[in-house]
């Protein structure tokens, strides 16, 4: 061997050592006798001690001879270029994992004279590794997303010694980054919010991992992109003045963890969505029994009032008073009605087609609603003809109850904004803004609640059926109300190419 | 001549009223409260008005038994289906089975006698039909 090449070998990182084809040793490199002497073998640390050693005299497992002897036998007949295994190694402080590889040496002829050993430490790596696949279960076992929070958090600590670790969300209202999750942080509240929204913004901007050194530690931020988007980012912190291989493992890590999160949040809000759904569901039965019990009496009420009122016609007090009664009937009929409607819903027929459309058939059937409460309309359409998959009839409903609720609010004489826009996915966004006063935020909180209603008079379904109609559609319906910008209705359907989430 | 007219309701206050719209001089009104006995009265004599509930004793479909021997017993009977609970494959099925109107309760007094009426069924509402539509075939 060269000098040179000697040099080369002892630099190596790695543990090498060649046995001939009998498992003797024949040459050990300088990393082979750091690692013998540090883990309790310095007899053997000198190179000249341990060449000439069998290897099997070493070796003490019959299973492990084994399966030496096998791999030294594929290799010798050429069957395979390389063997290679992980194997737990112990000290008493700690416990590490190393990786073994086994190749061949062949002499001038390319015959098999010997083998080359080398083994190198592969625990951090291992642990990473580890950590994502127990971070991978902990988050497919649970949906609570503190749990997950929390669970990535701490695997993050134990695979790259992160000290600190924070999950920021995309917020619904599109305004901002809220901090859903933080731990290891020491900043109060605001300090915690300057030092990481920015960074958050620049890997959700970015779509990658940035990292911001200090004096005192490193800052990172992965974007937690999921099937539907970037939902936010996670930022971690490791303290000191990691080595550039542990900053860039450790970013990894992060990305990974932050790229299955987003997928296990996701995950939850779908689950959470299906669970109101199915809440809806019964309180839909509930209502649609009721409902039915409630037809027959208030027929039986009504019929037994028309038949007074033929048999006295020319009576003006029983007239009078089956009028009244047969209102309250017809009142009472409504209620039933909507009931029936929200809990037994016919399936929404989605085709593809034009929301301003429906708007179009909805204002020109309602000029009298505006008109008798002298409101004016300012409607703004979206700038492109938008095709979602809609039921332009169920749609009209929602539409038809938002507008009259808009107008029911509205002081007299004022103007309803409506505004409708192309959103960048494609979406198709509505808005309705009124200048009533403002609905105060425990009413607002509950407005899409059924039966919740604070208008005279109300039923307390129309919203819950506009929101049910709206998530048939897969869009959203929100509202928002402050004292300076009145109250606004805003709903947003998908595009008609984004395919319905199982 | 005589009407021959038959309620078949399981609420007795709707039954009741039904029955006192259809009480005019001219017209016989069977009221019944069951299939089994719905079905005994078409057996006895034919119709020319049926009104019938179509959930009938916590049956869903008792309503649509009583259209389905009507059918068979009192094929020229004017059918009206009555329902609390109007769903389209019950308007469907009633629709198969022969009932040519097919009214949600709380329903009106006035729609029911006037389509009795059509049918020259009197009623106290319209007393008069049948001679006034004197000469149309019953369910025609």
């Amino acid at each position: 061997m060269t000098d040179f090449a000697r040099q080369v070998l002892d630099a190596l990182p790695v543990t090498v050592y060649t046995v001939d084809l009998d498992g003797r040793i024949t040459s050990a490199n300088r990393s082979w006798s750091h690692f013998a002497s540090e883990n309790g073998a310095p007899a053997l640390a000198p190179e000249t001690s341990v060449c000439g050693q069998s290897l099997w005299s070493a070796i003490v497992d019959p299973s492990y001879r084994e399966q030496l002897r096998e791999a030294m036998e594929l290799l010798r007949l050429g069957k395979t270029p390389r063997v290679s295994w992980e194997f737990p190694c112990s000290s008493p402080d700690e416990e590490r994992v190393f990786l073994m590889q086994i190749t061949p040496l062949r002499d001038g002829t390319q015959r098999v004279t010997g083998f080359v050993f080398s083994t190198v430490d592969i625990t951090p790596s291992h642990r990473s590794r580890e950590a994502l696949i127990d971070a991978g279960l902990a988050l497919s076992r649970t949906i609570d997303l503190d749990r997950v929070f929390y669970e990535v958090g701490h695997q993050l600590q134990r695979a790259v010694s992160a000290k600190a670790f924070a999950v920021l969300l995309v917020g619904e209202s599109d305004a901002g980054l809220e901090r859903s999750y933080s731990m290891g942080y020491d900043d109060p509240a605001p300090v915690l919010e300057m030092r990481l929204t920015p960074l958050a913004h620049a890997a959700i901007e970015k779509l990658d991992v940035v990292s911001h050194v200090t004096p005192h530690g490193v800052e990172v931020a992965a974007p937690m992109r999921g099937g539907e988007g970037t939902i936010g980012a996670m930022t971690m912190y490791i303290e000191g003045c990691p080595a550039r291989q542990t900053i860039e493992g450790a970013t990894r890590v992060l990305a990974t963890l932050a790229a299955q999160t987003a997928v296990a949040i996701e995950r939850a809000w779908l689950v959470r969505r299906a669970g109101r759904k199915s809440r809806l569901e019964a309180i839909g039965e509930v209502a649609a029994g009721v409902a039915h019990e409630l037809r027959n009496p208030l027929f039986g009420i009504s019929a037994a009032a028309q038949l007074l009122r033929y048999r006295s016609r020319d009576d003006p007090d029983v007239e009078k008073v089956v009028g009244r009664i047969l209102r309250e009937v017809t009142r009472l009929n409504r209620l039933v009605t909507s009931l029936l409607e929200f809990g037994r819903p016919r399936v929404a027929m989605l085709v593809p087609g034009d929301p301003d459309a429906v708007w179009d058939d909805v204002l020109e059937g309602q000029t009298g609603l505006l008109e008798s409460r002298s409101l004016s309309l300012e409607r703004t359409r979206s700038p492109r003809v938008v095709s979602c998959r809609i039921d332009a009839e169920q749609l009209a409903q929602v539409f038809l109850n938002v507008l009259i609720n808009a107008a029911d609010h509205a002081p007299a004489g004022t103007v309803l904004t409506m505004q409708s826009s192309v959103m960048p996915s494609g979406a198709w966004r509505f808005r309705l803004t009124n200048g009533g006063s403002a609905i105060p935020p425990d009413v607002l909180a509950r407005v899409f609640e059924i039966f919740y209603s604070n208008k005279p008079g109300g039923t307390g379904i129309g919203l819950a059926l506009c929101q049910r109609i709206i998530e048939e559609h897969l869009g959203e319906i929100s509202l928002d109300s402050s004292p300076q910008h009145g109250t606004t209705i805003t709903v947003t359907i998908p595009p008609a190419e984004v395919e319905a989430h199982a | 001549m005589s009407c021959n007219i038959l309620i078949v309701e399981d609420e007795v206050s709707i039954r009741d009223s039904l029955a006192e719209l259809f009480e005019v001089e001219g017209t016989r009104v069977i009221q019944v409260g069951t299939l089994d006995e719905a079905k005994a009265a078409l057996a006895a004599e034919p119709y020319q008005l049926i009104l019938s509930d179509i959930r009938l004793g916590g049956k869903r479909d008792g309503g649509l038994q009583v259209m389905a021997a009507a059918g068979l017993l009192s094929p020229e009977a004017v059918v009206i289906a009555l329902t609390a609970f109007p769903d389209q494959d019950n308007r469907l099925a009633s629709q198969r089975l022969g009932a040519t109107y097919f009214l949600e309760k709380p329903a009106d007094l006035e729609t029911i006698a006037s389509i009795a009426a059509k049918h020259s069924v009197p009623s106290s509402l319209f007393p008069h039909a049948a001679s006034a539509a004197e000469g149309t075939s019953p369910g025609g």
